[in-house]
């Protein structure tokens, strides 16, 4: 009896011993696909999502952040209007995205649920309209803020444990520190009456009449003119925290900037530039006349602003503000090397259109 | 003193106000035009002058600018006077008959549309003001309830509401980081756009409106009595209010369409000029031209020279317009207590 008991228990031991292993192996896994979203909530997934769709407007966010990661090759996706007007970068690098219909930017919860997608990815400001709904529905989703560079770090950290591919969340987020870095260390020994006065404006136009439009002082924008050791004039003048604001060119003359950059994120940024060369009024700016008002810099979208590429729109306002403290970057090598290092993307071609697109909306700047 | 003196001296009372107030307008205008954010934000003082910025400021920005301000507000009064007496309502503004939701609609589908143009954007906010116009009079034909009047105030809420929710359609799908924006900021009004090309634009057109309403003004007073009486003394009542109706349309549409929807002008100053110049038209006409022009003239003012950004001017009209309105009423029955 006791030689029987003694053989049960040395059979069942391993037995125990694997389970307790497989029970610990899918508790990793389990974990491996939980992440918490920007409004706080963990989402939980048993299997690596391969059918994703992005709802909601400002689509291209969460796009940009989701194509860093190679597994976005295997998905299958369902994107919502990307296109800001200066190209599709999407379908760019996946030209099978223009093989399927887009959803509306203003799709219903019902809508999305049609689509049977594993994984529902939209920005935060949609969380009250859209992702409550689809709770209530059981379909699983995800917010991303992407408004900052905290917010870039730590949503890629969580996009990674989402996708189980935490190493490239970590690989990403040191390219971008490197780079962070490497201007602020180089901006830190700039004297407070050195440091230049910068002025961020986002220009639109209809007809012959142009308009000019100031960041809220939270925004990207004005962090990445501190970051580089610049002053943002406009600071403190934008009350309105959810929005653009519009200046008189009254205002613009009395900031006086040393440096003026015309943005804008549907037209190509060089129309204000040709628009600002030909005024009567802009020539009188210091800034005009010194050579210092200049058309900010893009390919299918506008560096200065909070998409994957905000990074380069840093290092070109670095080498703006302070020529010969950045002397040594060269913004094309800068470029091709993001693409390759962001999005891994190594084809020529493709490499030369993006490049032609970034030299082209900066041409007109040393004219 | 007999009736005639005493008319007389009351229309003489009247000329020295109408005479006063443009005066006042006047002496503002110059005042405010040495008013803005450059150099510094204040007043522009004679020794800033040698400065070419503030030469170019003040005769390509501020002088257009408080020259469209006056232009647009002596409109937009001149269109909510015609419109209360022609209605005998108050409580009516150039807004009435769906016109400015039409306007609104008609330009931001332009804007949506993704236009560059400001004259398509002006164009169709005329022709869908007019068309909202055209509505509720074709609707009122219809309609089986009531007088003409109280069918033409029903047919204007019934337009108006579906251009309010078309505009609705248009916002949702407008691209939330560009045209909804646009449309907003459209919607909010301003001057802030104001150039020398804007006001030639719309000169000519807005300027014959004004001269048209400012002749038949004697008739107002008329028309807004019942249909019978004014027949009774020679007018033709349905064409003359037709040609009023359209003319004030097209003058508000016009102003509209580079300024943006900008609410109470046209509320509120009928009521301060009927106060100041009493039920006459021949006075209380120009009288709320002058005051339309100087309430945006302040508004404006404000809005540009407060804070380093624009603030829309369709807030400070309805902040300020509100403030008056609530003065004007409590006035009102205070004197009905007395």
């Amino acid at each position: 009896m006791k030689k029987s008991s003694l053989l049960l228990l040395v059979l069942l031991l391993p037995a125990l011993l694997f389970a307790q292993a497989a029970a610990e192996s899918s508790m990793l896994n389990s974990d491996y696909y939980m992440a918490t979203d920007a409004n706080n909530r963990t989402l939980k997934l048993e299997k690596k999502p391969s059918h994703l769709l992005i709802a909601g407007k400002a689509g291209n966010m969460p796009a940009n952040a989701l194509f860093l990661f190679e597994e976005v090759q295997s998905m299958d996706l369902t994107l919502p209007k990307t296109d800001q007007g200066l190209g599709d970068f999407f379908a760019f690098i996946r030209p099978d995205l223009d093989q399927k219909p887009r959803i509306s930017q203003t799709a219903s919860a019902e809508e999305i649920a049609s689509r049977n997608s594993d994984l529902v990815l939209m920005k935060a400001t949609h969380f009250e309209s859209t992702a409550k709904k689809l709770d209530q529905l059981g379909i699983p989703n995800y917010t991303m803020n992407l408004e900052s560079y905290e917010d870039w770090k730590a949503e890629l950290s969580e996009l990674g444990k989402l996708l189980k591919n935490t190493s490239r969340a970590q690989q990403l987020i040191q390219l971008y520190e490197t780079r962070v870095k490497f201007i602020t260390d180089r901006v830190a020994s700039l004297k407070p009456q050195d440091k230049k006065t910068v002025l961020l404006l986002q220009a639109e136009r209809s007809d012959a009449a142009y308009a000019y439009k100031i960041a809220p002082d939270s925004w990207m924008q004005t962090w990445m003119v501190e970051t580089v050791g610049a002053i943002p004039v406009w600071k403190g003048a934008n009350k309105a925290a959810n929005g653009w604001s519009t200046v008189s060119f009254e205002q613009i003359a009395a900031w006086n900037p040393d440096l003026v950059i015309l943005l804008s994120y549907k037209d190509a940024s060089d129309i204000y530039l040709k628009a600002v060369q030909t005024s009567e009024l802009w020539s009188l700016l210091d800034a005009f006349k010194q050579g210092n008002v200049k058309a900010s810099p893009h390919d299918m979208m506008n560096y200065i602003q909070p998409v994957a590429s905000w990074v380069l729109g840093l290092q070109w306002l670095a080498k703006e503000a302070y020529p010969a403290l950045f002397a040594d970057v060269d913004m094309e090598y800068e470029v091709q090397r993001f693409y390759q290092e962001f999005y891994n993307i190594h084809d020529r071609a493709k490499l030369e259109v993006l490049l032609d697109l970034y030299r082209t909306s900066v041409a007109s700047n040393t004219l | 003193m007999n009736a005639r003196q005493a008319y007389a001296a009351e229309q003489r009372r009247r000329r020295i106000r109408l005479s006063f107030l443009l005066l006042i307008t006047f002496l503002l205008s110059t005042l405010f035009l040495f008013a803005g954010r450059y150099p510094k934000a204040g007043f522009t003082f004679p020794s800033n002058l040698a400065d070419p910025m503030v030469n170019t400021i003040l005769l390509q920005i501020r002088l257009p600018r408080i020259l469209l301000a006056l232009l647009a507000g002596a409109m937009l009064s001149a269109s909510g006077f015609t419109f209360q007496m022609l209605f005998s309502n108050p409580l009516v503004e150039p807004g009435f008959l769906g016109v400015s939701q039409g306007s609104a609609f008609g330009a931001a589908l332009m804007i949506v549309l993704g236009t560059a143009s400001s004259v398509l954007v002006q164009v169709s906010a005329t022709v869908f003001g007019l068309g909202a116009l055209l509505a509720s009079y074709l609707l009122a034909q219809r309609f089986r309830f009531g007088g003409a009047l109280l069918r033409l105030v029903l047919s204007g809420i019934a337009v108006s509401a579906i251009f309010s929710s078309a505009l609705g359609v248009v916002k949702l799908v407008a691209e939330p980081t560009k045209d909804l924006q646009d449309i907003t900021f459209w919607m909010m009004g301003g001057l802030w756009n104001a150039s020398w090309n804007q006001i030639l634009s719309i000169l000519s057109v807005v300027a014959a409106c004004l001269v048209i309403l400012f002749c038949y003004r004697w008739k107002l007073n008329l028309l807004s009595l019942q249909e019978k009486t004014s027949f009774s003394v020679g007018l033709n009542p349905k064409r003359d209010r037709v040609l009023l109706l359209v003319v004030a349309t097209i003058g508000t549409t016009l102003t509209i369409s580079i300024t943006g929807l900008i609410g109470w002008v046209g509320l509120i100053t009928p009521h301060l000029g009927r106060k100041l110049f009493g039920s006459d038209s021949s006075y209380s006409f120009p009288g709320s031209m002058i005051l339309g022009s100087l309430f945006l003239l302040v508004c404006d003012t404000i809005g540009r020279t407060l804070l380093p950004t624009e603030i829309p001017i369709g807030l400070l009209t309805s902040f300020l317009g509100a403030i008056i309105f609530i003065v004007i009423l409590s006035l009102k029955h205070q004197e009905g207590k007395a």
